[in-house]
């Protein structure tokens, strides 16, 4: 059976920002909502806090950390990791977060009431924004996808894995603007998969494995 | 202000009343009280305006009954408890102000709705693994011990002759100082994750001073004492809770 993941290459990302970007576009993101953000880590705690990003406060995307001869400097994009037991499913009361038979975990957002619930339960800080507001842009006109996810006062609203373009045979956005190609995309299921390729014979972490989500990305170290 | 602030009105007025009703339960009064719908009016009233409380939680309030479609969610189920708590106990206003009293057995399952109640209303946030403060088994007791605590002092003042009952006030002494334990293991805990725990542990000195009360009254009861009770209790839990919610990440 199908089982959509992604795999993101540490040793290729080289914090451009360009996923976070093609995320914002293609899916016309609000002023104050991001479903991806590359993180700076000054250290190689992949599951402590995600690191500093200028999307969350911080003043510059590239600061290194430690001490001569001993610099950190890494970056960790994070979006919402479909996870295979999703702990924001389970608290969502009225199943607008849902999971597809491929793995897909969204927000349909006719049926959320903007609880929370599901922010507060997501182990991985900031996957999920609530629209607190209406929604305001950047741009006076609509850019990305036609397709793009609606986007609506009082709603939460997360990274869909693209579920609009993987639907019609294409990648996720973030994967296509990837310079680095850091980032695999695919059937875990298949041991053809450009995603399975990539993971096979490497090191991985999966984020907050603790929290017993079983993300659905994989970080090659 | 906490961000939470609703839910802490639902957990601390909804908790309140369910530990009024169990109190009502095990602790009947030994004659026929002059005002018999005093207690289920006030724990209608308290788990009512809880249940208001809680749509100011939400973006979209007019949306409420969309929560009832996921009985797996701490939400969906807190909501059925209220709402089935709700009408055991407009039953039980009908009967003791038509009748004069209600069936025992309706108060009995009252109680054990409530119990449900409290139980499910502290492990709503067990399930929220992205908090780590409250994503621990103390939470449980947390709430379910400090509604009961509540409960038991506000029936201390609600009926005539609780006080007077020695197995009355030794309960009300186990059970706050059974709460207050709550709140160290509590604090305990959120110190652990790094979250601050100062009014948690006031509200942990509040409650024992509470329980040194009951215990007084087990010795000698006096009017001034339903007072203290439910001053320390409320107190005690209401600093608790709000401790509690201060570690909301939202
Ligand atoms: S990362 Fe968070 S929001 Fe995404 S599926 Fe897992 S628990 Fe849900
Ligand atoms: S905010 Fe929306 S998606 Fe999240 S748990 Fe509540 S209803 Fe579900
Ligand atoms: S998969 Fe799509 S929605 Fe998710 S982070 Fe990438 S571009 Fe954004």
């Amino acid at each position: 059976m199908t089982r959509y993941g992604m795999a993101i290459d540490l040793k290729r990302c080289v914090g451009c920002q360009a996923c976070a970007t093609a995320c914002k576009i293609a899916n016309n993101l609000p002023k104050d909502i991001v479903y991806n953000v590359v993180y700076t880590k000054t250290d190689r705690d992949w599951d402590a806090d995600f690191g500093t990003a200028v999307v969350r406060g911080a003043v510059a995307n590239d600061n290194a950390g430690g001490s001569f001869p001993n610099c950190v400097l890494e970056f960790l994009p994070v979006q919402c990791q479909h996870c295979e037991n999703p702990s924001c499913l389970r608290v969502c009361p009225t199943g607008a977060t849902q999971k597809r038979d491929d793995g897909i975990v969204w927000v349909d957002n006719e049926l959320c009431i903007g609880c929370a619930a599901c922010i507060m339960a997501c182990p991985y800080d900031g996957v999920r924004s609530m629209n607190e507001d209406e929604p305001e842009y950047y741009l006076d006109v609509t850019v990305g996808e036609y397709d793009a996810p609606a986007h609506e006062a009082g709603t939460v609203e997360k990274c869909t894995f693209c579920k609009n373009l993987i639907d019609r045979g294409e990648v996720p956005a973030c994967m296509q603007l990837c310079m680095g190609r850091a980032r695999f995309w695919g059937d875990l299921d298949d041991p053809e998969s450009a995603v399975s390729q990539a993971i096979e014979g490497r090191d991985y972490h999966k984020l907050r494995e603790g929290a017993g989500t079983d993300p659905s990305v994989y970080y090659l170290l | 202000m906490i961000s939470e602030f609703p839910l802490f009105i639902f957990t601390t007025l909804g908790g309140l009343s369910a530990g009024l009703v169990m109190a009502m339960a095990a602790f009947p009064p030994a004659e026929k009280p002059e005002r018999p719908w005093l207690a289920p009016l006030t724990a209608l009233v308290l788990l009512g305006v809880g249940m208001l409380g809680v749509l100011f939680h939400l973006k979209k309030p007019a949306l409420f009954l969309l929560a009832l479609r996921n009985p797996a969610a701490g939400i969906a189920q807190e909501a059925y408890c209220g709402i089935v708590l709700g009408v055991l106990l407009l039953a039980l206003l009908v009967m003791s102000w038509r009748k004069g009293e209600a069936p025992r057995a309706l108060t009995w399952i009252a109680a054990g709705v409530s119990l449900i109640m409290a139980f499910v209303m502290g492990f709503a946030y067990v399930t929220n693994v992205g908090t780590a403060a409250w994503a621990n088994w103390t939470t449980v007791p947390l709430f379910v011990a400090g509604d009961i605590a509540m409960g038991l002092a506000l029936w201390a003042v609600l009926s005539k002759d609780a006080l007077e009952k020695r197995p009355f006030t030794l309960a009300t002494a186990v059970v706050l100082a059974v709460s207050a334990a709550t709140m160290l293991l509590t604090g305990l805990h959120f110190g652990s994750v790094g979250q601050g725990a100062a009014l948690l542990y006031a509200g942990l000195a509040v409650t024992l001073a509470g329980a040194a009360v009951a215990v007084v009254a087990a010795k000698k009861p006096a009017a001034w004492q339903a007072g203290a009770l439910i001053a320390c209790a409320l107190i005690g839990t209401c600093l608790a809770r709000w401790a509690f919610y201060a570690a909301s990440i939202i």
